[in-house]
């Protein structure tokens, strides 16, 4: 893929010294001052990260994903954007969104509370899903690059499009191939793809001195990337697929664990006489949603850790990545106690006691202002 | 560096490789991997990538 060969650029065929391209060159300015200016040729859009890119001295590629990656971390990406397009100046004195400049801040105001009311919640509630995506994205154009691509810009439609076809396939490729490496870790074979991942990097770091091998850092990455958010969610899937409800009528028809790999895993207590002294459940689910109801005269206390998602053990709730949070009940109480163990890779986990509705079907996901008491009644 | 060689390639490998070995670790249960330090660590080796084909330029 990278060897094909290339149509060479004007200064590529220049038989002296090639020269730099005229709008390469920035604006005339100061002696020894250095203007940060837009690019009205090396760009995308408003010529932002072509201008930091001259400005800096580096690819502008990297100021691209950085306002893409930017993006996803509250809107930031795309407000710093706006705020540089009505700022900044362009290198052919041309205005981004009129002639005045009260006009270019008005307006990029304006963009900007509506970048947060879009990006803000409850459209923003999906964040952590957006990471994988941005990952994603910058693989592409990883691939993008390493196949010889130059940017949209300058390319008759045809070609564009044939382009965004491939590119299209290959973001297909590897979404399907993302999945499959996601269920083939949580399966079970992490650690045969923790080995081919090395073999794929010494692959690489061999290939690369003896001329590289472009082409496998995407699907080295499609590889590793998955694996990793296997990993650190600790997900496992080989518990079944699907959902399981249990109600035991007795402390005998309780067990000790309960697993489900993806789905709804629910367990009713609520017609269990728990005995004097503690009880202990053990609750394990790959990726899903754990529903609890414990008896109304139960001490509960928890051990609760989940890789990401929403977990609500009665009057405590906790969400975001790398949950993990414990919580006593009284010792010297002569209630029954029940101690709940849960390890949840990716989803949500609900404990509520009796016939208390679940905060998650309640007024708005998730309310927090709902409380369900405290661990003992 | 070799002449001829690829940096991108190399940087690549180094990072995609060290990955490897730290999830190798998490899967034999010598440390446990978070996304606290997984994600950073993920991020970290598509940065270095990105950053050497940046500094390093489409291959010619």
């Amino acid at each position: 893929m990278t060897d094909e060969p290339r149509t060479p650029e004007p200064d590529e065929t220049a038989p002296t010294e090639p020269q730099r391209p005229k709008e390469d060159v920035p604006p005339p300015s100061s002696p020894g001052v250095r203007r940060l200016t837009r690019s009205s040729s090396d760009k995308l859009i408003g010529g932002v990260a072509g201008g930091l890119g001259r400005y800096f001295g580096v690819d502008p590629i990297l100021f691209r994903i950085a306002f893409v990656v930017l993006t996803f971390a509250g809107g930031v990406g795309v407000l710093a954007y706006i705020g540089l397009l009505a700022f900044v100046p362009a290198d052919d004195d041309s205005r981004p969104f009129g002639a005045r400049r009260d006009a270019n801040m008005i307006g990029a105001v304006l963009l900007g509370i509506v970048v947060l009311l879009i990006l803000g919640p409850p459209f923003f509630f999906v964040g952590p899903a957006l990471i994988p995506i941005a990952i994603l994205i910058g693989i592409g154009i990883l691939l993008w690059r390493a196949s010889g691509g130059t940017g949209i810009r300058g390319g008759d439609p045809g070609r564009l499009i044939a382009r965004a076809v491939i590119a299209l396939l290959i973001g297909i490729a590897a979404v399907g191939a993302f999945a499959g490496v996601f269920v083939l870790a949580a399966l079970g074979g992490g650690t045969t793809l923790a080995v081919l991942a090395i073999v794929a990097g010494v692959a690489l770091v061999v290939a690369g001195l003896s001329g590289g091998a472009r082409w496998l850092i995407a699907p080295a990455l499609v590889l590793v990337l998955p694996l990793a958010i296997v990993a650190a969610a600790d997900i496992r899937v080989d518990g079944g697929v699907g959902e399981r409800q249990y109600r035991p009528v007795s402390v005998d028809d309780l067990r000790p664990d309960y697993e489900l790999g993806m789905g709804q895993l629910v367990l009713d207590m609520r017609d269990v006489d728990l005995p004097a002294g503690t009880t202990k459940v053990h609750l394990q689910l790959g990726i899903g949603h754990t529903v609890v109801r414990v008896p109304e005269d139960a001490c509960v206390s928890s051990d609760v850790q989940l890789g990401a998602g929403h977990a609500q053990v009665l009057d405590r709730s906790s969400d975001g990545l790398d949950v993990d949070f414990e919580q006593a009940s009284a010792t010297t109480t002569d209630r029954p106690r029940l101690e709940i163990d849960s390890d949840l890779g990716i989803g949500a986990l609900e404990v509520v006691r009796g016939d208390d509705p679940l905060p998650s079907n309640r007024d708005g996901w998730w309310d927090d202002n709902v409380l369900d008491g405290p661990a003992c009644p | 560096m070799k002449p001829g060689a690829d940096r991108v390639s190399i940087v690549a490998g180094l990072a995609v490789g060290g990955l490897g070995v730290v999830l190798l670790l998490d899967q034999t249960g010598l440390v446990e991997l978070r996304f606290g330090y997984a994600l950073p660590a993920v991020l970290a080796c598509v940065g270095a990538i990105l950053l050497a084909a940046g500094l390093d330029g489409p291959r010619r």
